[in-house]
């Protein structure tokens, strides 16, 4: 079981995006606390001015995606009301 | 052990064709690489099909190779499809050039073809890019592969002192490149101001310093022993493989240390390279042409460093010279690269291998390259492609050097 909880090492607000996803949307690297770098999109009121920082406080959010059965998690940072 | 010659190219022009399915774009591209190569066709060994989005597209997962090789009325020989992302046409052309190398076969040929385009469904060619890498974390949490590089990109800002500005000179370089190439998927040359001044995709990354993702298109190759090539040359330089410098990456799902900028590292480039360097007995020096993969702008500069052209750190100024254009000391991506020629994904590595026999051969009107006040006779070919997972290597790096 992971942290669930990390900070936020790199990001950027994508314009583009596979099917399914609605743009802009915000992709980051989060190195969790215990560890390991994993990939997640970051929740935001509004993606387009999302500023980070780099090494913000961020907490994983479980999330079910719409593509099939997948379960997954998103993130948001920590004292964003954005979840 | 003789090594293989390159004696036929083919390729059916990139850009975007709805109408036109893989069997077709490969066919254009199989029959002009036989009759470049003085061949009818039943002479082919063995025949590699790259292809990456098929099965995706269409629901034809397995049967690629028959199904291309049959539709250009070939047969008798075996065929093998391979895949592998970005460098599935380098996986092609590794295999034909070992299979005749080999001594199993005496002639060898390689197709790359790809159909991305999707009439008013941009996000679907996204989607089958991203199965070039780890599903889980491309097509369902949403990673995209330009914006792993773009995050990479600004850590190469970081360390090197990179500037989008120089991205942007890459961008434009390579665009006055494929203006010269009617076969390139954009033919149209752009400033360095209107580059920055693009839409963004992914910042620093505008849409003119990104490989477009949805393109067509199909290239090939016949490749055969030194024997061959001399009864069908016709005094015709055909250039041989010196060496391939070919390694893998590895897989590390949640990679601990902190060492990004991952996709961007090209760590397994050098190592290619450092084979085929060793291999060939070629120096960096001596590389008077050379084509990398610029998927994205800031990739081709780093393949400056990697390829061995100056020292890290120094690429913007190599690149401010001139010295990478054409005219220059030795001109990358003479066909426009990735960025301008286009990146129809498993037809790109085999378009790398003909864009440079095709310069070495010295035909090729005002796009051809005269680093010595001749055609090119070292030619570096640099690829890479498909990604394991989230911040691993790359599952095939590929350095390839031609001689004539």
């Amino acid at each position: 079981m992971l942290a669930g909880h990390g900070a936020l090492q790199d990001f950027v607000v994508a314009e583009r995006g596979p099917a399914g996803f609605t743009v802009p949307y915000v992709q980051s690297w989060i190195r969790l606390d215990d560890g390991p770098l994993v990939f997640s999109i970051i929740e935001s009121h509004d993606p387009r001015s999302f500023a980070g920082p780099r090494g913000a406080p961020v907490t994983l959010i479980p999330a079910t995606f719409a593509v099939g059965a997948f379960i997954g998690w998103r993130a948001v940072l920590d004292g964003d009301d954005a979840a | 052990m003789t090594h293989a010659r390159v004696i036929g190219t083919g390729l059916h022009a990139f850009g975007r064709f709805p109408d036109l399915s893989i069997q077709q774009l490969a066919r254009v591209a199989i029959w002009e690489a036989i009759h470049d190569a003085g061949l009818a066709g039943p002479e082919i060994g063995i025949a590699y099909v790259a292809n990456c989005y098929s099965g995706f597209f269409t629901s034809q997962v397995d049967a690629v190779a028959p199904m291309v090789i049959g539709h250009a009325g070939l047969s008798g020989m075996p065929m093998v499809h391979v895949e592998g992302g970005g460098a599935a046409g380098s996986v092609a052309f590794h295999q034909a050039v070992l299979a005749v190398e080999s001594g199993q076969y005496r002639v060898a040929l390689a197709v790359g073809v790809e159909k991305i385009y999707v009439p008013g469904q941009p996000a679907a060619s996204i989607s089958a890019i991203a199965t070039s890498g780890e599903q889980t974390t491309a097509t369902q949490l949403g990673l995209t592969w330009v914006a792993d590089l773009s995050m990479s990109s600004r850590r190469l800002m970081e360390r090197y002192g990179w500037t989008a500005r120089d991205f942007a000179a890459v961008a434009a370089k390579n665009r006055f490149h494929g203006a010269l190439n009617p076969q390139a998927e954009v033919q149209q040359a752009i400033t360095v101001d209107d580059i920055l001044a693009a839409r963004s995709v992914a910042p620093p990354l505008t849409r003119p310093m990104c490989a477009g993702a949805a393109v067509d298109g199909a290239a090939a190759v016949i490749v055969t022993d030194a024997e061959t090539a001399a009864k069908l040359s016709s005094g015709r330089p055909s250039p041989q493989v010196a060496a391939m410098g070919v390694v893998g990456g590895r897989y590390v799902s949640n990679r601990v240390e902190d060492d990004r900028p991952g996709m961007l590292s090209m760590d397994e480039a050098s190592r290619a390279f450092g084979l085929a360097y060793e291999r060939s007995g070629v120096n960096p020096a001596d590389i008077e042409l050379l084509q990398v993969h610029d998927a994205v702008a800031p990739e081709e500069l780093l393949a400056y460093q990697v390829v061995g052209l100056c020292a890290a750190g120094e690429e913007p100024a190599l690149l401010h010279a001139g010295a990478t254009a054409l005219g220059g000391r030795v001109p990358v991506n003479t066909d426009g690269g990735l960025l301008s020629r286009g990146h129809p994904i498993a037809a790109s590595g085999v378009a790398q291998v003909v864009e440079s026999v095709r310069q070495m051969r010295g035909n090729l009107g005002r796009r051809q390259a005269l680093p010595k006040a001749r055609p090119p006779r070292v030619a570096a070919i640099q690829n890479a492609g498909a990604q394991g997972g989230p911040s691993s290597g790359v599952a095939f790096s590929a350095a390839f050097v031609l001689t004539t």
